[in-house]
């Protein structure tokens, strides 16, 4: 047996859920007060993660693709591309919900609605620090796909917002790489992009990263009056999600309410006053 | 009830795939090269194999059986690791950059490889297609690290001072120290949750997932709550005079 002041088993039953609440929190205890035990639990952790990874009910979409599948049914390749796992954390994917990529920022939107990110006297929260988030990394995702050499600027402001992240300097160097590299071919970047977004957006609250992403790319859509990008299934859901959100300010809940309301009704939007009412929801958001 | 011999013999049999994958993974995580995984496999398979299959006979079913063998085989590791390397391990830093900074970190200060040769033994291996230049850029991201000593544990693992050559390096190694010995202090005063939770963050590197899985959480509460307990711990190693960049700086190795 290994040389050990406790029981693999009680740690195994931990690890498995299968604790009392009294039980628990005196293995809790130990486990806090021990490094040597810590270590070898956080090996068995780590390992169970990797070859056992939790199994989560599937979207719906995924078992029409299985059906389909199964049915013996070609799947159109943009089934496909919804689903890749990294998709649902990427915040760069609302602008492939964006008909056309504009040429360059679109009037309007050069700036993000709080100014710049960096020397502000006032502390962010971490709830608007993910809002930001979200919001900046949408931008970079269009600067690169642009060939844009704002993208350095933009990678900078994402490398200040991930400052106030603990643990996030290695997701930081990925952005400075990025800044360094502004400019080039997009495909070169898009790879180190993806990863890079995930691995921010999982810092943070990845709702109110979500959240953000999804408001910027809405800003640019409703400028390019990009009717396909609201009425695409991941848009739809976010808006709906978002009102679910704990922790928003009346505000911030009567500003959705408006981008809800527009976009429930019949007739086309009048897209000026949406981009409004999407700035101003995502001042609100990422507000001090 | 207890198996006979053959069914304890069986079980093993049965399970030795998921004892190989584990063992596997738990290697990666500390770095270890590919001979030296085959060599803690095998040490391994024998002591959950002698005194007949007593790892295996005192299995009393309270978790599966797999998390059971998971738990062991990660005990085990911890033994030979000490036995081989002493209480030289990967810094926290390392983990968080991934395997490659782990296998690097490894080979150049538990080893004491030069950079160029850790290179090579890398690229030679097939685990990085990097340059020396990109491994030095990555290995100066990584805390400066004594050599690998075999030392006896002592109750205190925050004890392991880094080696002391020169007299900046005294100086270095005693503000280290103490802001080990702050950070510890200020831990003790969270609740055994918290502290727990900061440890497997910044002391193992662990995702928050897998922090997440390890407490039996849900995942996204999570990230505030880690949020709310670093705050806390700012606030109290503040009060016990750690600035920021030691507190990250000792966080780091």
């Amino acid at each position: 047996m290994p040389q050990s002041d406790i029981d693999p088993e009680r740690l195994a039953a931990l690890l498995d859920g299968r604790l009392g609440k009294t039980e628990r929190a005196e293995l809790l205890s130990h486990l806090a007060a021990s490094e040597q035990t810590l270590e070898a639990y956080a090996d068995a952790v780590a390992a169970v993660s990797q070859l056992e990874p939790q199994r989560r009910p599937l979207p719906p979409i995924r078992w029409i693709a299985i059906a389909a599948v199964l049915a013996g049914i070609a799947l159109a390749p943009w089934l496909w591309t919804r689903l890749r796992p990294s998709a649902a954390d990427d915040p760069g994917r609302f602008v492939a919900l964006l008909a056309a990529r504009p040429a360059s920022r679109p009037a309007g939107l050069e700036d993000s609605p709080w100014g710049s990110v960096r020397g502000a006297d006032e502390p962010l929260t971490a709830d608007a620090r993910a809002v930001r988030l979200g919001a900046r990394l949408v931008d970079l995702e269009l600067a690169v796909q642009r060939g844009d050499t704002v993208a350095a600027r933009v990678a900078a402001d994402v490398g200040v917002l991930l400052e106030g992240i603990p643990a996030a300097g290695p997701v930081s160097a990925m952005y400075r790489d990025i800044g360094q590299r502004a400019g080039g071919a997009p495909r070169d970047l898009e790879p180190l992009l993806a990863e890079a977004g995930s691995a921010a957006a999982n810092l943070a609250d990845p709702d109110l990263v979500r959240l953000g992403a999804w408001v910027e790319a809405a800003r640019v859509a409703a400028s390019a009056h990009d009717a396909g990008f609201f009425g695409a299934r991941q848009s739809r859901a976010t808006l709906a999600d978002a009102g679910t959100l704990p922790g928003l300010t009346e505000p911030a809940r009567a500003a959705l309410g408006r981008v809800h309301a527009t976009l429930a009704a019949e007739r086309a939007p009048d897209w000026s006053a949406l981009g409004r009412d999407l700035t101003e929801l995502l001042r609100m958001l990422g507000g001090p | 009830m207890t198996p006979e011999p053959q069914g304890l013999e069986a079980l093993f049999v049965g399970h030795l795939g998921w004892i190989e994958r584990v063992a596997g993974t738990v290697c990666r995580r500390h770095g270890s090269s590919r001979e030296d995984a085959e060599d803690f496999l095998s040490w391994a398979k024998l002591r959950l194999i002698e005194d007949d299959y007593a790892v295996l006979r005192k299995f009393r079913g309270e978790s599966s059986l797999t998390t059971y063998l998971t738990v062991v085989i990660a005990m085990l590791f911890r033994d030979y690791r000490i036995h081989r390397w002493g209480r030289w391990r990967p810094s926290a830093a390392a983990r968080r950059r991934g395997g490659l900074a782990v296998r690097l970190e490894t080979l150049v200060y538990r080893d004491q490889l030069r950079l160029e040769q850790a290179g090579e033994a890398l690229r030679t291996a097939g685990e990085t297609d990097l340059r020396d230049r990109d491994l030095a850029r990555l290995l100066s991201e990584l805390p400066a690290r004594g050599p690998a000593r075999p030392m006896p544990v002592g109750p205190d693992p925050l004890a392991d001072a880094p080696a002391a050559d020169r007299a900046d390096d005294l100086v270095v190694a005693e503000e280290v120290e103490a802001g080990r010995r702050a950070i510890a202090g200020v831990l003790e005063r969270l609740s055994a949750e918290d502290r727990l939770m900061l440890r497997m963050r910044f002391w193992e590197g662990m995702s928050v997932a897998e922090i997440a899985r390890g407490l039996g959480l849900p995942q996204k509460p999570l990230y505030r709550r880690m949020e709310r307990a670093l705050a806390n711990l700012r606030g109290l190693l503040e009060e016990a005079g750690v600035s920021r960049d030691r507190a990250r700086a000792t966080l780091e190795e």
